[in-house]
Protein backbone atom coordinates (compact mmCIF):
# COMPACT_ATOMS: atom_id res chain seq x y z
CA UNK A 1 0.00 0.00 0.00
CA UNK A 2 1.18 3.17 -0.81
CA UNK A 3 2.19 5.33 2.77
CA UNK A 4 2.16 8.73 3.53
CA UNK A 5 5.13 8.75 5.77
CA UNK A 6 7.07 11.89 6.91
CA UNK A 7 10.15 9.82 5.64
CA UNK A 8 8.96 10.31 2.30
CA UNK A 9 9.40 13.73 2.04
CA UNK A 10 12.90 14.16 0.89
CA UNK A 11 15.05 15.80 3.80
CA UNK A 12 15.02 19.10 3.25
CA UNK A 13 19.06 19.74 2.22
CA UNK A 14 18.20 17.13 -0.45
CA UNK A 15 16.43 19.39 -1.93
CA UNK A 16 17.60 22.37 -0.80
CA UNK A 17 20.99 21.89 -2.67
CA UNK A 18 18.94 21.97 -5.93
CA UNK A 19 17.31 25.44 -5.44
CA UNK A 20 20.43 27.23 -3.91
CA UNK A 21 22.69 26.31 -6.95
CA UNK A 22 20.39 27.49 -9.51
CA UNK A 23 21.07 31.29 -8.90
CA UNK A 24 24.80 30.52 -9.52
CA UNK A 25 24.76 29.70 -12.81
CA UNK A 26 22.28 32.23 -14.16
CA UNK A 27 24.71 34.61 -12.23
CA UNK A 28 27.60 33.17 -14.52
CA UNK A 29 25.63 33.27 -17.54
CA UNK A 30 24.95 37.06 -16.51
CA UNK A 31 28.80 37.24 -16.25
CA UNK A 32 29.38 35.80 -19.92
CA UNK A 33 26.87 38.74 -21.28
CA UNK A 34 28.26 41.72 -19.44
CA UNK A 35 31.90 40.91 -20.96
CA UNK A 36 30.90 39.48 -24.25
CA UNK A 37 28.44 42.20 -26.06
CA UNK A 38 28.70 39.70 -29.05
CA UNK A 39 26.92 37.34 -27.03
CA UNK A 40 22.96 37.88 -26.65
CA UNK A 41 22.18 39.19 -29.78
CA UNK A 42 24.43 37.51 -32.48
CA UNK A 43 23.50 37.06 -35.66
CA UNK A 44 24.67 33.69 -35.53
CA UNK A 45 24.36 30.73 -33.25
CA UNK A 46 27.82 30.85 -31.93
CA UNK A 47 29.64 28.65 -29.48
CA UNK A 48 30.13 31.06 -26.81
CA UNK A 49 25.95 31.27 -27.12
CA UNK A 50 25.72 27.22 -26.63
CA UNK A 51 27.88 27.55 -23.49
CA UNK A 52 26.30 30.30 -21.91
CA UNK A 53 22.60 28.72 -22.84
CA UNK A 54 23.40 25.55 -21.62
CA UNK A 55 24.49 27.21 -17.83
CA UNK A 56 21.27 28.90 -18.13
CA UNK A 57 19.07 25.46 -19.34
CA UNK A 58 20.73 22.94 -17.43
CA UNK A 59 22.49 24.92 -14.59
CA UNK A 60 19.49 26.89 -13.58
CA UNK A 61 16.12 25.50 -15.58
CA UNK A 62 16.88 21.73 -15.32
CA UNK A 63 18.38 22.42 -11.79
CA UNK A 64 15.53 23.98 -10.11
CA UNK A 65 12.99 21.94 -11.81
CA UNK A 66 14.75 18.64 -10.86
CA UNK A 67 14.55 19.68 -7.15
CA UNK A 68 11.10 20.73 -7.40
CA UNK A 69 9.64 17.58 -8.61
CA UNK A 70 11.75 15.83 -6.11
CA UNK A 71 9.57 17.73 -3.42
CA UNK A 72 6.47 18.09 -5.31
CA UNK A 73 5.95 14.22 -5.99
CA UNK A 74 5.25 12.44 -2.81
CA UNK A 75 2.95 15.73 -2.02
CA UNK A 76 0.93 15.12 -5.43
CA UNK A 77 1.47 11.50 -6.41
CA UNK A 78 2.38 9.65 -3.19
CA UNK A 79 5.72 8.64 -4.75
CA UNK A 80 9.10 7.77 -3.02
CA UNK A 81 11.94 8.48 -4.16
CA UNK A 82 14.25 5.63 -3.54
CA UNK A 83 17.23 6.46 -1.24
CA UNK A 84 16.63 10.34 -1.41
CA UNK A 85 19.71 11.54 -0.53
CA UNK A 86 21.97 9.19 -2.31
CA UNK A 87 19.84 10.03 -5.15
CA UNK A 88 19.81 13.71 -4.63
CA UNK A 89 23.40 13.99 -4.13
CA UNK A 90 24.16 11.70 -7.31
CA UNK A 91 21.87 13.36 -9.43
CA UNK A 92 22.81 17.21 -8.28
CA UNK A 93 26.52 16.58 -8.02
CA UNK A 94 26.88 14.97 -11.84
CA UNK A 95 24.46 17.95 -13.21
CA UNK A 96 26.18 20.77 -11.32
CA UNK A 97 29.52 19.14 -12.54
CA UNK A 98 29.00 18.25 -15.59
CA UNK A 99 26.88 21.90 -16.69
CA UNK A 100 29.78 23.73 -15.56
CA UNK A 101 32.21 21.71 -17.31
CA UNK A 102 29.89 21.38 -20.51
CA UNK A 103 28.96 24.98 -20.68
CA UNK A 104 32.64 26.22 -19.97
CA UNK A 105 33.48 23.77 -22.96
CA UNK A 106 31.88 25.55 -25.47
CA UNK A 107 32.54 29.38 -23.99
CA UNK A 108 36.58 28.63 -23.87
CA UNK A 109 36.75 26.68 -26.77
CA UNK A 110 37.83 23.72 -24.90
CA UNK A 111 37.36 20.87 -26.03
CA UNK A 112 38.45 18.54 -23.54
CA UNK A 113 36.00 19.35 -21.47
CA UNK A 114 33.32 18.27 -23.35
CA UNK A 115 33.42 14.74 -22.84
CA UNK A 116 33.39 14.90 -19.08
CA UNK A 117 30.84 17.85 -19.12
CA UNK A 118 28.54 15.79 -21.44
CA UNK A 119 28.86 12.49 -19.99
CA UNK A 120 28.21 13.61 -15.92
CA UNK A 121 25.18 16.13 -17.95
CA UNK A 122 23.90 12.98 -19.63
CA UNK A 123 24.53 10.86 -16.54
CA UNK A 124 22.33 13.05 -13.69
CA UNK A 125 19.30 13.84 -16.21
CA UNK A 126 19.32 10.38 -17.12
CA UNK A 127 19.26 8.73 -13.80
CA UNK A 128 16.72 11.64 -12.65
CA UNK A 129 14.49 10.88 -15.68
CA UNK A 130 14.55 7.17 -16.00
CA UNK A 131 13.64 6.95 -12.04
CA UNK A 132 11.24 9.48 -12.02
CA UNK A 133 9.30 8.64 -15.02
CA UNK A 134 9.19 4.60 -13.21
CA UNK A 135 8.23 6.17 -10.46
CA UNK A 136 5.54 8.27 -12.37
CA UNK A 137 4.21 4.99 -13.80
CA UNK A 138 3.65 3.29 -10.61
CA UNK A 139 0.94 6.03 -9.64
CA UNK A 140 -2.62 4.48 -9.26
CA UNK A 141 -4.58 7.65 -9.66
CA UNK A 142 -3.64 9.45 -11.86
CA UNK A 143 -4.36 13.30 -12.71
CA UNK A 144 -3.62 15.37 -15.41
CA UNK A 145 -0.76 16.70 -13.44
CA UNK A 146 0.61 13.67 -13.62
CA UNK A 147 -0.09 12.50 -16.84
CA UNK A 148 2.01 16.06 -17.83
CA UNK A 149 4.39 14.95 -15.56
CA UNK A 150 5.00 11.54 -17.55
CA UNK A 151 4.84 13.80 -20.48
CA UNK A 152 7.37 15.89 -19.83
CA UNK A 153 9.52 13.45 -18.40
CA UNK A 154 9.97 11.83 -21.57
CA UNK A 155 10.52 14.61 -23.46
CA UNK A 156 13.18 15.48 -21.30
CA UNK A 157 14.33 11.94 -22.39
CA UNK A 158 14.37 13.17 -26.49
CA UNK A 159 16.40 16.31 -25.46
CA UNK A 160 18.86 13.83 -23.79
CA UNK A 161 18.80 12.00 -26.67
CA UNK A 162 19.30 14.39 -29.40
CA UNK A 163 22.07 16.40 -27.34
CA UNK A 164 23.78 13.12 -26.68
CA UNK A 165 23.55 12.72 -30.64
CA UNK A 166 24.87 16.53 -31.21
CA UNK A 167 27.80 16.12 -28.84
CA UNK A 168 28.52 12.66 -29.87
CA UNK A 169 29.15 14.26 -33.49
CA UNK A 170 31.14 17.19 -32.20
CA UNK A 171 33.33 14.82 -30.54
CA UNK A 172 33.92 13.16 -33.93
CA UNK A 173 32.59 9.56 -32.66
CA UNK A 174 30.86 9.12 -35.80
CA UNK A 175 29.94 10.95 -38.79
CA UNK A 176 26.64 12.89 -38.73
CA UNK A 177 23.65 11.98 -39.97
CA UNK A 178 23.36 14.93 -42.36
CA UNK A 179 20.09 16.23 -40.92
CA UNK A 180 20.10 19.86 -38.53
CA UNK A 181 18.81 18.36 -34.88
CA UNK A 182 18.96 21.56 -33.11
CA UNK A 183 16.04 23.05 -33.87
CA UNK A 184 14.04 19.15 -32.60
CA UNK A 185 16.35 19.08 -29.66
CA UNK A 186 15.85 23.04 -28.45
CA UNK A 187 11.90 22.60 -28.56
CA UNK A 188 11.74 19.13 -27.30
CA UNK A 189 13.68 20.64 -24.33
CA UNK A 190 11.82 24.46 -24.60
CA UNK A 191 8.57 23.20 -25.15
CA UNK A 192 7.81 19.62 -24.42
CA UNK A 193 10.38 19.50 -21.26
CA UNK A 194 9.74 23.13 -19.72
CA UNK A 195 6.53 23.84 -21.16
CA UNK A 196 4.83 20.71 -20.32
CA UNK A 197 5.92 20.16 -16.76
CA UNK A 198 5.02 24.07 -16.16
CA UNK A 199 1.78 23.44 -17.38
CA UNK A 200 1.00 20.73 -15.44
CA UNK A 201 2.20 21.74 -12.51
CA UNK A 202 0.22 25.02 -12.61
CA UNK A 203 -3.01 23.00 -13.19
CA UNK A 204 -2.61 22.04 -9.80
CA UNK A 205 -1.38 24.72 -7.67
CA UNK A 206 -2.99 28.09 -9.64
CA UNK A 207 -6.60 26.41 -8.12
CA UNK A 208 -5.19 25.71 -4.83
CA UNK A 209 -2.84 28.26 -3.77
CA UNK A 210 -4.82 31.38 -5.08
CA UNK A 211 -8.73 29.82 -5.00
CA UNK A 212 -9.01 30.22 -8.94
CA UNK A 213 -11.34 27.42 -10.68
CA UNK A 214 -9.70 24.48 -12.39
CA UNK A 215 -8.08 24.84 -15.85
CA UNK A 216 -10.67 24.07 -18.73
CA UNK A 217 -11.08 20.61 -18.67
CA UNK A 218 -10.77 20.20 -22.15
CA UNK A 219 -7.27 22.23 -22.15
CA UNK A 220 -6.28 19.79 -19.47
CA UNK A 221 -6.60 16.63 -21.00
CA UNK A 222 -5.24 17.61 -24.60
CA UNK A 223 -2.99 20.17 -24.92
CA UNK A 224 0.31 18.31 -23.12
CA UNK A 225 -0.57 15.39 -24.67
CA UNK A 226 -0.95 17.49 -28.40
CA UNK A 227 2.47 19.06 -27.75
CA UNK A 228 4.25 15.96 -27.22
CA UNK A 229 2.20 14.31 -30.16
CA UNK A 230 3.25 17.97 -32.36
CA UNK A 231 6.50 17.06 -31.30
CA UNK A 232 6.78 13.49 -32.35
CA UNK A 233 5.41 14.66 -35.66
CA UNK A 234 8.28 17.54 -35.97
CA UNK A 235 10.57 15.02 -35.11
CA UNK A 236 9.75 12.48 -37.78
CA UNK A 237 9.23 15.11 -40.64
CA UNK A 238 12.65 16.63 -39.71
CA UNK A 239 14.34 12.68 -39.93
CA UNK A 240 12.28 12.11 -43.42
CA UNK A 241 14.88 12.48 -45.79
CA UNK A 242 17.13 9.83 -43.97
CA UNK A 243 14.27 7.51 -45.01
CA UNK A 244 14.28 8.42 -48.51
CA UNK A 245 11.48 10.71 -48.28
CA UNK A 246 11.52 14.10 -49.51
CA UNK A 247 9.73 16.99 -49.56
CA UNK A 248 11.38 18.58 -53.41
CA UNK A 249 8.96 19.25 -55.65
CA UNK A 250 11.51 21.45 -57.66
CA UNK A 251 15.21 22.52 -57.86
CA UNK A 252 16.75 20.97 -55.00
CA UNK A 253 18.26 23.96 -54.03
CA UNK A 254 15.16 25.99 -53.94
CA UNK A 255 14.27 25.88 -50.18
CA UNK A 256 10.74 27.44 -51.06
CA UNK A 257 8.95 24.33 -52.27
CA UNK A 258 10.32 22.16 -49.66
CA UNK A 259 7.05 20.64 -48.57
CA UNK A 260 8.73 19.02 -45.20
CA UNK A 261 10.01 22.56 -44.95
CA UNK A 262 6.42 23.76 -44.64
CA UNK A 263 5.13 21.07 -43.17
CA UNK A 264 7.92 22.23 -40.42
CA UNK A 265 6.88 25.30 -40.07
CA UNK A 266 3.36 24.76 -39.17
CA UNK A 267 3.85 22.48 -36.65
CA UNK A 268 5.90 25.01 -34.71
CA UNK A 269 3.41 27.73 -35.75
CA UNK A 270 0.44 25.10 -33.75
CA UNK A 271 3.36 24.81 -30.55
CA UNK A 272 3.35 28.32 -30.70
CA UNK A 273 -0.42 29.04 -30.67
CA UNK A 274 -0.74 26.07 -28.14
CA UNK A 275 1.88 27.82 -26.02
CA UNK A 276 -0.04 31.25 -26.13
CA UNK A 277 -2.94 29.38 -25.02
CA UNK A 278 -1.98 28.45 -22.27
CA UNK A 279 -0.56 31.89 -21.02
CA UNK A 280 -3.97 33.27 -21.73
CA UNK A 281 -5.67 30.98 -20.00
CA UNK A 282 -3.55 31.32 -17.28
CA UNK A 283 -3.70 35.10 -16.99
CA UNK A 284 -7.85 34.39 -16.84
CA UNK A 285 -7.76 31.85 -14.25
CA UNK A 286 -5.47 34.21 -11.89
CA UNK A 287 -7.32 37.16 -12.90
CA UNK A 288 -10.64 35.09 -11.82
CA UNK A 289 -8.98 33.97 -8.33
CA UNK A 290 -10.64 34.08 -4.93
CA UNK A 291 -7.93 34.88 -2.92
CA UNK A 292 -7.08 39.10 -2.81
CA UNK A 293 -4.11 38.79 -0.55
CA UNK A 294 -1.14 40.44 -1.91
CA UNK A 295 0.60 38.09 -3.38
CA UNK A 296 4.26 38.77 -4.96
CA UNK A 297 4.61 34.97 -6.34
CA UNK A 298 1.69 36.56 -8.14
CA UNK A 299 3.84 39.37 -9.98
CA UNK A 300 6.14 36.38 -11.46
CA UNK A 301 3.22 34.31 -12.53
CA UNK A 302 1.79 37.01 -14.22
CA UNK A 303 4.86 38.65 -16.14
CA UNK A 304 6.11 35.18 -16.90
CA UNK A 305 2.66 34.76 -19.20
CA UNK A 306 3.00 38.21 -20.67
CA UNK A 307 6.48 37.29 -21.98
CA UNK A 308 5.19 33.56 -22.89
CA UNK A 309 2.49 35.13 -25.14
CA UNK A 310 4.95 37.87 -26.36
CA UNK A 311 7.34 35.20 -27.13
CA UNK A 312 4.95 32.96 -28.96
CA UNK A 313 3.73 36.25 -30.84
CA UNK A 314 7.62 37.02 -31.64
CA UNK A 315 8.34 33.34 -32.46
CA UNK A 316 5.14 33.08 -35.45
CA UNK A 317 6.09 36.43 -36.57
CA UNK A 318 9.79 35.09 -37.65
CA UNK A 319 8.19 32.63 -39.75
CA UNK A 320 7.27 34.51 -41.63
CA UNK A 321 10.43 36.85 -42.18
CA UNK A 322 13.39 36.60 -43.60
CA UNK A 323 14.34 40.31 -44.14
CA UNK A 324 17.14 41.94 -42.65
CA UNK A 325 18.48 41.30 -38.42
CA UNK A 326 16.25 38.61 -38.71
CA UNK A 327 18.69 35.77 -36.77
CA UNK A 328 19.01 38.40 -34.66
CA UNK A 329 15.62 38.57 -33.80
CA UNK A 330 15.15 34.97 -33.27
CA UNK A 331 17.39 35.03 -30.70
CA UNK A 332 15.65 37.61 -29.13
CA UNK A 333 12.51 35.31 -29.27
CA UNK A 334 14.99 32.48 -27.40
CA UNK A 335 15.71 35.05 -24.89
CA UNK A 336 12.21 36.10 -24.16
CA UNK A 337 10.79 32.49 -23.75
CA UNK A 338 14.14 31.87 -21.33
CA UNK A 339 14.85 35.05 -19.38
CA UNK A 340 10.63 36.44 -19.37
CA UNK A 341 8.96 33.32 -19.47
CA UNK A 342 10.87 30.22 -17.79
CA UNK A 343 13.02 32.30 -15.39
CA UNK A 344 10.00 34.19 -14.08
CA UNK A 345 7.93 30.96 -13.39
CA UNK A 346 10.49 29.21 -11.61
CA UNK A 347 11.10 31.88 -9.52
CA UNK A 348 7.69 32.01 -8.67
CA UNK A 349 8.27 28.42 -7.94
CA UNK A 350 10.92 28.79 -5.56
CA UNK A 351 9.58 31.67 -3.68
CA UNK A 352 6.89 29.29 -2.42
CA UNK A 353 8.81 26.22 -2.34
CA UNK A 354 11.95 27.06 0.13
CA UNK A 355 10.19 29.21 2.40
CA UNK A 356 7.13 26.59 3.13
CA UNK A 357 9.58 23.82 3.45
CA UNK A 358 11.51 25.48 5.82
CA UNK A 359 8.94 25.85 8.20
CA UNK A 360 6.91 22.38 7.19
CA UNK A 361 10.48 20.99 8.64
CA UNK A 362 10.51 23.11 11.66
CA UNK A 363 6.86 22.90 12.06
CA UNK A 364 7.43 18.87 12.06
CA UNK A 365 9.77 18.58 14.17
CA UNK A 366 7.62 20.06 16.97
CA UNK A 367 8.95 24.13 17.05
CA UNK A 368 5.51 25.15 16.97
CA UNK A 369 6.68 28.61 17.41
CA UNK A 370 8.26 28.26 13.98
CA UNK A 371 8.52 32.01 12.12
CA UNK A 372 5.91 31.82 9.35
CA UNK A 373 6.98 31.65 5.76
CA UNK A 374 6.84 35.64 5.27
CA UNK A 375 9.34 36.31 8.66
CA UNK A 376 11.45 33.84 7.30
CA UNK A 377 11.48 36.04 3.83
CA UNK A 378 9.87 39.32 3.70
CA UNK A 379 7.44 40.26 1.05
CA UNK A 380 9.47 43.47 0.55
CA UNK A 381 12.81 41.42 -0.52
CA UNK A 382 11.13 39.29 -3.14
CA UNK A 383 9.84 42.67 -4.49
CA UNK A 384 13.10 43.73 -4.54
CA UNK A 385 14.03 41.53 -6.89
CA UNK A 386 11.03 41.62 -9.05
CA UNK A 387 11.71 45.11 -9.53
CA UNK A 388 15.79 44.77 -10.89
CA UNK A 389 14.41 41.26 -12.84
CA UNK A 390 11.50 43.16 -14.69
CA UNK A 391 14.65 46.32 -15.24
CA UNK A 392 16.34 43.81 -16.60
CA UNK A 393 13.64 42.31 -19.08
CA UNK A 394 13.24 45.97 -20.15
CA UNK A 395 16.58 46.50 -20.64
CA UNK A 396 16.54 43.72 -23.41
CA UNK A 397 15.70 45.61 -26.66
CA UNK A 398 18.14 48.55 -25.13
CA UNK A 399 20.64 45.76 -25.48
CA UNK A 400 19.78 45.08 -28.93
CA UNK A 401 19.24 48.21 -30.75
CA UNK A 402 22.58 49.59 -28.74
CA UNK A 403 24.72 46.54 -29.05
CA UNK A 404 28.20 48.46 -28.16
CA UNK A 405 27.16 49.41 -24.73
CA UNK A 406 23.45 47.29 -23.80
CA UNK A 407 24.71 44.44 -22.72
CA UNK A 408 26.75 45.67 -19.88
CA UNK A 409 23.49 47.03 -18.74
CA UNK A 410 21.30 43.38 -19.18
CA UNK A 411 24.13 41.31 -17.81
CA UNK A 412 24.58 43.65 -14.36
CA UNK A 413 20.83 43.46 -14.08
CA UNK A 414 20.24 40.17 -14.81
CA UNK A 415 23.90 39.62 -12.20
CA UNK A 416 22.48 41.44 -9.17
CA UNK A 417 18.37 39.77 -9.57
CA UNK A 418 19.81 36.61 -9.76
CA UNK A 419 22.19 37.18 -6.99
CA UNK A 420 19.58 38.99 -5.26
CA UNK A 421 17.62 35.65 -6.10
CA UNK A 422 20.24 33.48 -4.05
CA UNK A 423 20.65 35.64 -1.20
CA UNK A 424 16.61 35.35 -0.59
CA UNK A 425 17.16 32.01 -0.86
CA UNK A 426 19.75 31.97 1.69
CA UNK A 427 18.48 33.63 4.37
CA UNK A 428 16.00 31.60 4.63
CA UNK A 429 18.21 28.69 4.48
CA UNK A 430 20.21 30.14 7.04
CA UNK A 431 17.28 31.12 9.25
CA UNK A 432 16.37 27.38 9.14
CA UNK A 433 19.41 25.96 10.12
CA UNK A 434 19.59 28.88 13.02
CA UNK A 435 16.52 27.65 14.33
CA UNK A 436 16.99 24.01 14.29
CA UNK A 437 20.29 24.45 16.30
CA UNK A 438 18.99 26.73 18.77
CA UNK A 439 19.18 24.77 22.19
CA UNK A 440 15.95 24.66 23.42
CA UNK B 1 -23.69 7.67 -5.58
CA UNK B 2 -21.13 10.36 -4.26
CA UNK B 3 -18.07 9.22 -3.40
CA UNK B 4 -15.65 9.62 -0.25
CA UNK B 5 -13.66 11.88 -3.07
CA UNK B 6 -16.05 14.65 -4.42
CA UNK B 7 -17.61 15.05 -0.82
CA UNK B 8 -14.57 15.52 0.94
CA UNK B 9 -13.03 17.73 -1.92
CA UNK B 10 -15.93 19.80 -2.39
CA UNK B 11 -15.74 20.66 1.52
CA UNK B 12 -11.67 21.46 0.67
CA UNK B 13 -13.10 23.68 -1.41
CA UNK B 14 -15.78 25.65 0.59
CA UNK B 15 -13.27 25.79 3.10
CA UNK B 16 -10.67 27.83 0.62
CA UNK B 17 -14.03 29.62 0.30
CA UNK B 18 -14.46 30.86 3.20
CA UNK B 19 -10.91 31.80 3.19
CA UNK B 20 -10.60 33.86 0.85
CA UNK B 21 -13.23 35.77 2.37
CA UNK B 22 -11.49 36.10 5.77
CA UNK B 23 -8.19 36.76 4.19
CA UNK B 24 -10.07 39.78 2.49
CA UNK B 25 -11.65 41.24 5.39
CA UNK B 26 -8.60 41.18 7.26
CA UNK B 27 -6.87 42.77 4.11
CA UNK B 28 -9.64 45.17 3.93
CA UNK B 29 -9.65 46.52 7.90
CA UNK B 30 -13.06 45.31 8.06
CA UNK B 31 -13.23 44.21 11.66
CA UNK B 32 -17.00 42.46 11.93
CA UNK B 33 -16.24 40.85 8.41
CA UNK B 34 -12.79 39.33 9.60
CA UNK B 35 -14.83 37.86 13.06
CA UNK B 36 -17.67 36.67 11.27
CA UNK B 37 -15.89 34.61 8.55
CA UNK B 38 -13.47 33.90 10.87
CA UNK B 39 -16.18 32.07 12.92
CA UNK B 40 -17.38 30.65 9.76
CA UNK B 41 -14.35 29.49 8.67
CA UNK B 42 -13.14 27.94 11.93
CA UNK B 43 -16.51 26.31 11.97
CA UNK B 44 -16.13 24.37 8.67
CA UNK B 45 -12.67 23.68 9.19
CA UNK B 46 -13.09 22.30 12.63
CA UNK B 47 -16.52 20.07 11.28
CA UNK B 48 -14.32 19.04 8.40
CA UNK B 49 -11.69 17.11 10.45
CA UNK B 50 -13.79 16.29 13.25
CA UNK B 51 -15.84 14.05 10.18
CA UNK B 52 -12.41 12.57 9.06
CA UNK B 53 -10.84 11.69 11.96
CA UNK B 54 -14.29 10.27 13.81
CA UNK B 55 -15.47 8.36 10.82
CA UNK B 56 -13.05 8.29 7.49
CA UNK B 57 -9.92 7.56 9.49
CA UNK B 58 -11.07 4.63 12.08
CA UNK B 59 -12.92 3.09 8.53
CA UNK B 60 -10.44 3.09 6.94
CA UNK B 61 -8.01 1.99 9.80
CA UNK B 62 -10.51 -0.74 10.47
CA UNK B 63 -9.94 -1.96 6.80
CA UNK B 64 -6.40 -1.59 6.27
CA UNK B 65 -5.54 -2.87 9.57
CA UNK B 66 -3.03 -0.34 10.50
CA UNK B 67 -3.55 2.65 12.28
CA UNK B 68 0.22 3.87 11.28
CA UNK B 69 -0.43 3.98 7.51
CA UNK B 70 -1.17 7.09 5.61
CA UNK B 71 -4.09 7.86 8.47
CA UNK B 72 -1.17 8.41 10.82
CA UNK B 73 0.71 11.50 8.54
CA UNK B 74 -2.77 13.10 8.09
CA UNK B 75 -3.47 13.14 11.59
CA UNK B 76 0.05 15.09 12.51
CA UNK B 77 -0.88 17.56 10.23
CA UNK B 78 -4.62 18.09 11.56
CA UNK B 79 -2.05 18.82 14.85
CA UNK B 80 -0.30 21.63 12.88
CA UNK B 81 -3.73 22.81 10.85
CA UNK B 82 -5.72 23.36 14.50
CA UNK B 83 -2.62 24.75 15.90
CA UNK B 84 -1.97 27.52 13.28
CA UNK B 85 -6.47 28.02 13.50
CA UNK B 86 -6.00 28.37 17.19
CA UNK B 87 -3.30 31.57 16.52
CA UNK B 88 -5.09 32.47 13.60
CA UNK B 89 -8.94 32.65 15.99
CA UNK B 90 -6.98 34.67 18.54
CA UNK B 91 -5.53 37.14 16.63
CA UNK B 92 -8.78 37.91 15.03
CA UNK B 93 -10.49 37.93 18.00
CA UNK B 94 -7.95 40.96 19.86
CA UNK B 95 -8.68 43.24 17.32
CA UNK B 96 -7.38 45.52 14.65
CA UNK B 97 -4.08 46.64 15.76
CA UNK B 98 -1.22 47.27 12.96
CA UNK B 99 0.83 44.58 13.47
CA UNK B 100 -1.49 42.12 14.53
CA UNK B 101 -2.71 42.10 11.12
CA UNK B 102 0.62 41.73 9.92
CA UNK B 103 1.02 39.08 11.61
CA UNK B 104 -2.26 37.43 10.97
CA UNK B 105 -0.99 37.78 7.15
CA UNK B 106 2.22 35.88 7.80
CA UNK B 107 0.12 32.99 9.74
CA UNK B 108 -2.54 33.13 6.62
CA UNK B 109 0.06 32.78 3.87
CA UNK B 110 1.55 29.40 5.58
CA UNK B 111 -1.49 27.94 6.70
CA UNK B 112 -2.82 28.38 3.18
CA UNK B 113 0.38 26.34 1.83
CA UNK B 114 0.15 24.07 4.53
CA UNK B 115 -3.52 23.18 3.82
CA UNK B 116 -2.76 23.16 0.61
CA UNK B 117 -0.46 20.50 0.53
CA UNK B 118 -2.43 18.58 3.01
CA UNK B 119 -5.38 18.48 0.84
CA UNK B 120 -3.17 17.55 -2.16
CA UNK B 121 -2.01 14.71 -0.49
CA UNK B 122 -5.60 13.35 0.46
CA UNK B 123 -7.43 14.20 -2.30
CA UNK B 124 -5.08 12.48 -4.71
CA UNK B 125 -3.69 10.02 -2.69
CA UNK B 126 -5.91 8.77 0.55
CA UNK B 127 -9.79 9.44 -0.93
CA UNK B 128 -9.07 7.61 -3.52
CA UNK B 129 -7.58 4.34 -1.54
CA UNK B 130 -10.53 5.30 1.21
CA UNK B 131 -12.91 4.94 -2.01
CA UNK B 132 -11.71 1.72 -2.85
CA UNK B 133 -11.05 0.18 0.58
CA UNK B 134 -14.39 1.17 1.93
CA UNK B 135 -16.77 0.65 -1.27
CA UNK B 136 -19.06 -1.94 0.16
CA UNK B 137 -19.83 0.51 2.67
CA UNK B 138 -19.26 3.76 0.90
CA UNK B 139 -22.53 5.26 1.77
CA UNK B 140 -22.97 4.34 5.18
CA UNK B 141 -19.54 5.98 5.77
CA UNK B 142 -20.61 9.41 4.25
CA UNK B 143 -24.15 9.43 6.22
CA UNK B 144 -22.19 9.02 9.36
CA UNK B 145 -19.95 11.81 8.37
CA UNK B 146 -22.69 13.90 7.29
CA UNK B 147 -23.97 13.64 11.04
CA UNK B 148 -20.45 14.96 12.79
Amino acid sequence: MTGLSFDQAPPYHAVGRFFITAPVFAMLAALVITFDGTLLFSSFVNFKLIGALHWMTLGFVSMTMFGAMMQMLPVLAGVKIGSPVVFSFAVHTGLMTGSFLFGASYLFQMQELLLPGGALVVFSTLVFSVHIFYKLMTVKNSTHTIDAMRLSVIALMAVIVLGFYMAAWRLHFFEGLGVDLVSVHFLWAFVGWVSVLVMGVSFQVIPMFYVSPEYPLVFRRFVPAGIIALLTLYTAVTLAPLFGISGNTGPVDDAGTDLLMHFRKYIRLALYALAAWYAVITLRQIGRRKRKLPDPSLLFWNTSMVFLILAALFAATMEFYSGAGSSRLILLTGVIFLFGFVFSVINAMMYKIVPFLSWFHLASRGIFDAPTMKDLLGDWRIRLQYFIYVVFLLSLPFALFYPRRGHYATGILLFVSSALLWLNLFTVITKYYGILRKPR
Amino acid sequence: MESIQQYLTDEHRKCDNTYAHLEEAVMDDDENGAKQYCDEFSRELLEHLKREEDVLFPAFEAKSGSQMGPTQVMKMEHVQIRDMLGKIVELVGSGPAKDVKKKLIGLFETLMILMQQHNMKEEQILYPMADRALAAELEDVIVSMKQV
